[in-house]
């Protein structure tokens, strides 16, 4: 669906379905550096389809959504909050990936009356850019494309076999990464400049963190670092790379779904 | 210096989309020989029938040993997504019945494999699909074919038989202006010599009957989604971007992202026109496509040593191999092709026809028959055979004379093979001297 947010257009993909009119309970979905909505495909068509109203953004200036891209965290949890005013919900579970996590946790620290949940995926208190990539992404080189596809998918994702047929995800992520190639260095300055552990340490939300086993990117200390912080569950998929989302879908849902159940998930 | 974690060709060729089986730790893919699977409960199977749930319903959509191979061709290419099909043939037929219906139309490479202009020229048509056909090499004459109605523009990496090789990257960028994709056949190159997605190309079939296969053993197909299309910003391809109700209402760009295409190829092509690959075959190819960087400049050594010995010869009049200097193409083989220009050559024998026919009976290390890529050396005269059912003007088209003969080359010891060739020139020479005129040999269906 298109929104309006702030003047500017937003899509938000629904998960097949239209969006429930007048629904006050939501889950919003928001994706990592250079991604867009369809890193949630495995989350957004199985939520909607148990009757859940669910959303997948694109971030201003990132896939249909129009720019100019945001530039810190902070403002991009306060776009978050003008997104949740358009939609008119009450209550809302935010679930983000990376760059998505991080924003998740602004977001909820901002309105701490809406968001009342955070899933964070792939997440650490400080995301730390390797310089190179920061100056690679900053100069739209395709040397960023290629450090992220690399430790993106590196350990056991490196092979594939997914259980989708035929879907060769490094090469997904790449092609996600080249649509936004021009927004992926302010989106990693962002990420570089957070600091999730003020605002984690005021916030009291219920919160899932999941965790790749061998996510080169925010390896699971990172997220154990977060959990501990937030009080929160913590699962870490066996074998799960830093975009577990698309890469184990099946854990990273059965995480989801029994998390959204209230039942004990034990990492 | 930073550099990235990213495995090289060979090694994606021989692991990419192959895991140990999870539950008796087999190291090689087993064929999984079963139209169906077993739902772990009832919701598993309606997330699983719609797509909210990856995972294996109905072999005729996906199937474990397939999806090797598939996850395996896209990795050697780059692309996000492979579809495997019965034969390259189907693969083609999916990608365009994947983008346009009635009243679509084709701008295609005059070059063509002629089971491909059979379906554009006769087969097509029925259906209301309308192909033009343009010289590869006439850049300004592609542009211009390209109409409002235009959903595809289609040519080959490495062209039947005279060995055209399409400037991909000045064609591709044509279809980009014009905002359609193009689609290339890469059965001559293979991945190892050419992978057009990297050269701008948006999609990519082969038969992998040829190269992939190695051996003549099987025959099939692959599709490649390279992922690279923007079919968000063309208001041309509803089939994409548009909420599909045969399938949930799914909009395939909303769900999928860049594997668009392939998704829907899957979704609706296999479902509905079932080209399907098997698992048998799927086992065949996957164990091809383990030696293909090993085979391929193997292939290439030899056919250059080949189109050498024939250039010099004195009963050849011609020969067409863009490894040769004076092959019209040769610089640009060169750049698009830094492997080698593939193992499939054709030449002029001088006699024409009747010492064409002398010469293929003469072969003894050759086989004589309709395909190429095979590891065993291959020949045919494509005037009788593969391009019988062309017109002469579509056989001048695609410069096909009737002393035309084609070489798959094979990876037998070279000096066989040229003492083979040899042998059987000089035999022809002396049959067609004495014999003066030959009648047409007999019909044999288009294929290879």
């Amino acid at each position: 669906m298109k929104l309006e947010v702030d003047g500017r257009s937003v899509f938000g993909h629904t998960g097949g379905v239209e969006w429930p009119e007048g629904a006050r309970e939501a889950v919003m979905l928001i994706h990592g550096a250079g991604n867009d909505h369809s890193v949630w495909r495995y989350q957004t068509r199985l939520l909607a389809g148990m009757g859940v109203a669910v959303v997948a953004v694109d971030l201003p200036g990132h896939g249909r959504s129009v720019g100019p891209a945001l530039t810190s965290v902070g403002a991009m949890g306060a776009w978050v909050g003008s997104l949740l005013d358009v939609l008119d919900v009450d209550r809302v579970t935010v679930v983000g990936h990376s760059m998505g996590s991080l924003i998740a946790l602004a977001a909820a620290a901002a309105g701490p009356e809406r968001i009342g949940r955070v899933g964070l995926i792939g997440t650490a208190p400080r995301m730390a850019v390797h310089p190179a990539l920061l100056e690679a992404a900053r100069e739209r080189d395709s040397l960023a494309v290629n450090l992220i596809v690399g430790w993106s998918h590196n350990a056991a994702s490196r092979f594939g076999g997914h259980r989708q047929a035929g879907m060769w995800t490094s090469a997904q992520t790449r092609r996600l990464l080249e649509r936004n190639l021009d927004v992926l260095g302010i989106d990693l300055s962002a990420c570089a400049a957070f600091d999730a552990e003020p605002v984690a340490a005021d916030l009291d939300v219920e919160a899932l963190v999941i965790s790749g086993q061998r996510d080169k990117m925010t390896p699971v200390k990172g997220g154990t670092a977060v959990a501990k912080m937030l009080g929160a569950r913590h699962v870490v998929v066996p074998g799960g790379s830093h975009v577990s989302l698309y890469d184990h879908p099946e854990a990273v849902n059965d995480a989801l779904v029994e998390w959204a159940k209230g039942q004990r998930v034990d990492g | 210096m930073v550099t990235p974690d990213a495995d090289g060709f060979d090694t994606l060729a021989i692991h990419a989309g192959a895991r140990p089986d999870p539950v008796t730790g087999a190291r090689i893919t087993p064929i999984y020989r079963t139209a169906s699977f077993v739902f772990e409960d009832s919701d598993t199977a309606a997330q699983t029938f719609r797509q909210a749930r990856p995972g294996y319903v109905y072999s005729r959509v996906a199937n474990p040993t397939v999806a090797v191979l598939e996850e395996r061709v896209a990795a050697m290419h780059g692309g996000v997504a492979a579809i495997a099909t019965a034969s390259g043939q189907a693969a083609v037929h999916l990608a365009i019945a994947t983008l346009m219906g009635q009243g679509g139309h084709i701008v295609a490479s005059s070059a063509l494999y002629g089971g491909t202009v059979n379906l554009l020229s006769y087969t097509l048509p029925r259906f209301g699909i309308n192909t033009t056909f343009v010289d590869p090499r006439d850049h300004e004459g592609l542009a211009g074919a390209i109409t409002p109605d235009t959903r595809l523009v289609i040519g080959e990496t490495i062209a039947n038989p005279v060995m055209t090789v399409m400037d991909i990257p000045a064609v591709a960028a044509i279809a980009q202006e014009a905002g359609v994709p193009l689609l290339v056949d890469n059965t001559f190159a293979s991945p190892v010599l050419c992978r057009p997605i990297d050269l701008g190309a948006d999609l990519v079939y082969e038969s992998a009957t040829k190269f992939l296969s190695g051996n003549g053993s099987v025959m099939g197909g692959v599709l490649i989604d390279g992922g690279t299309f923007d079919w968000e910003a063309s208001d041309k391809f509803p089939e994409l971007t548009e909420p599909y109700v045969g399938f949930h209402g799914m909009t395939f760009t909303d769900e999928y992202g860049p594997a668009a295409f392939a998704a829907r190829a899957r979704t609706e092509g296999l479902r509905d026109f079932g080209g399907i690959m098997s698992p048998d075959t799927a086992f065949s190819l996957i164990q091809g496509c383990e030696t293909l960087a090993v085979r391929m400049p193997r292939h290439v050594d030899n056919a250059q040593a080949i189109a050498g010995f024939l250039a010099d010869h004195d009963q050849v009049d011609w020969v067409a191999y863009p490894g040769l200097a004076d092959h019209p193409d040769h610089e640009l083989a060169e750049t698009l092709l830094p492997g080698g220009a593939g193992a499939v050559l054709a030449f002029g024998i001088n006699g024409g026809r009747p010492a064409g026919k002398a010469f293929i009976e003469a072969v003894e290390v050759f086989s004589h028959l309709a395909n190429i890529g095979d590891l065993r050396s291959l020949v045919i005269h494509p005037a009788s055979t593969t391009h019988q059912r062309l017109t002469a003007e579509q056989l001048q088209a695609a410069g096909i004379g009737e002393e035309l003969i084609r070489l798959s080359v094979g990876l037998e010891d070279p000096k066989d093979l040229i003492a083979d060739l040899d042998q059987a020139l000089r035999s022809a020479a002396q049959g067609s001297a004495a014999q003066g005129s030959v009648a047409p040999g007999p019909a044999v269906p288009e294929t290879g």
